[in-house]
């Protein structure tokens, strides 16, 4: 059986998504951990294009990208489905996986900035968090329905990382009195034995998060 | 509510390529459906109904469920007509390979090329450059990833995943260079270029690719007259 390889960087929630995705299936892996201000050989042989992580390599394949990785892990090990058997229902896993992907740069614009600039940022993500509620879980325990899938994977940082994230910045998009289905998936996501025993923990992440905070300030006002 | 559709509706426009997108794989499939124009100025009830979210096209309705997003509903419409032609490969590592070019041509390709339509002087001589980057990217990818050359579907007498997504887009290009600017530099890839006119003549894709002259006439009104848009309007 050929090898499978992850290489990550602590505490990526790309990387999560891919073990989350490995562990439900029971696929063993190694982990590489990488140094992202000294990217190894390997990382840029493997991810070329990007040069980022998460790259899982199987055997001798890398694959790049964290959904893409997804999709690979549900072709190749096909116990415990990620997605589900209907065409329809599979493509609205793959639409609010999208969703995800193509919106989070808003919750990056939040984190990243000052003043009104992350003001605007913060308000078009309160409003994404209510499309995503509405639209997206609407009245279904998890995005996948009874199980979770692809795209509760995909929105998986705002029930691991959100929080630590809001604590760095002293701002909330989640608000306590708001989105009450979403903080139940939040509650149920977290309780999923693979993913409760795969979190990156909060105190760590809290430093991390307030570390990286500091820099994009400082950057901010060398620029102004 | 309008009376309901044939069990295949596509909600559209004609110039945009990510609605060409769903017309090819369509017809590669030889699914009946029952195309419809959208005025984006003037968006019909049932495009609101279906796509809510983003009120958007293309919008595939099938037995009155929508699917929207144009990589989405391509994945759709393989799942669900699993008949051949398929439009992804089979192998898990050659379906990976052929997505993230795909997302690579959605997501640094083409706003690459807003880049370029939405600018001017300087600042788009710069857009252009960056633009041919990528596009040496994409093509040195692919012929590392899939062993060969353009066309890379090889053997294959069908149009491919990723022949639809970047064909739909990439064979308009004497369009953009008529009304805007020079965008793909000839002698830096000639292989692309030779793979997109090689495409553009395939029968599938010459009668699904919007009018040139008319797709040049819009381009020429909407990008070389005025300053920056938002893109929002495109």
């Amino acid at each position: 059986m050929d090898q499978v390889k992850l290489l990550g960087a602590w505490p990526s929630p790309f990387c999560y998504r891919v073990i989350w995705a490995l562990k439900l299936k029971g696929v063993r892996y190694e982990y590489i951990e990488e140094n992202l201000f000294n990217k190894s050989e390997l990382l840029l042989q493997y991810n070329p294009v990007h040069k980022k992580i998460p790259v899982l390599v199987h055997g001798e394949k890398p694959i790049a990208e964290s959904i893409i990785i997804l999709e690979y892990i549900e072709d190749t090990w096909r116990q415990n489905p990620l997605l589900p058997a209907d065409p329809y229902e599979r493509a609205m896993a793959r639409l609010w996986t999208k969703f995800e992907e193509d919106k989070s740069p808003t919750f990056f614009t939040f984190f990243q900035t000052v003043g009104e600039q992350q003001e605007k940022a913060t308000n078009e993500a309160k409003e994404l968090l209510g499309i995503v509620e509405e639209h997206g879980l609407g009245d279904k325990k998890f995005f996948g329905g009874d199980r979770i899938g692809l795209a509760d994977i995909a929105f998986g940082w705002i029930a691991g990382w959100l929080e630590a994230m809001q604590e760095a910045i002293g701002v909330k998009v989640l608000e306590a009195d708001r989105f009450p289905r979403l903080q139940a998936w939040i509650k149920n996501f977290r309780e999923v034995p693979v993913i409760q025993e795969n979190l990156p923990d909060y105190d760590g992440m809290l430093a991390y998060f307030k570390r990286l905070r500091e820099m994009f300030i400082s950057a901010t006002s060398h620029t102004l | 509510m309008e009376k309901p559709r044939s069990e295949v509706v596509l909600y559209g426009t004609w110039a945009s390529a990510y609605c060409t997108r769903v017309q090819l794989a369509l017809k590669l499939k030889g699914i009946a459906y029952e195309y419809v124009e959208e005025d984006l100025t003037n968006k019909s009830e049932s495009l609101l109904h279906y796509n809510p979210v983003h009120k958007k096209v293309p919008v595939l309705v099938h037995k009155g469920k929508p699917i929207a997003e144009s990589l989405v509903i391509l994945e759709y419409i393989d799942d669900c007509w699993n008949n051949s032609p398929n439009l992804l490969p089979l192998d898990p590592y050659q379906r990976a390979k052929v997505r993230f070019w795909a997302n690579f041509y959605d997501q640094k390709i083409i706003p690459s090329s807003y880049a370029v339509v939405l600018s001017k002087g300087k600042e788009q001589e710069n857009a252009i450059k960056e633009f041919n980057e990528l596009l040496t990217v994409l093509e040195e990818g692919i012929e590392k990833d899939f062993s060969t050359k353009f066309p890379f579907n090889g053997e294959r007498e069908a149009l491919g995943f990723l022949d639809i997504v970047v064909g739909a887009h990439a064979c308009n290009y004497r369009a953009l260079e008529e009304a805007v600017a020079v965008v793909v530099e000839p002698k830096e890839h000639p292989a692309f270029l030779s793979w997109v006119t090689k495409l553009k003549e395939y029968p599938l894709m010459k009668e699904t690719l919007p009018p040139h002259d008319k797709l040049a006439a819009r381009m020429r009104e909407r990008f070389s007259l005025a300053p920056k848009r938002n893109i929002a309007t495109l």
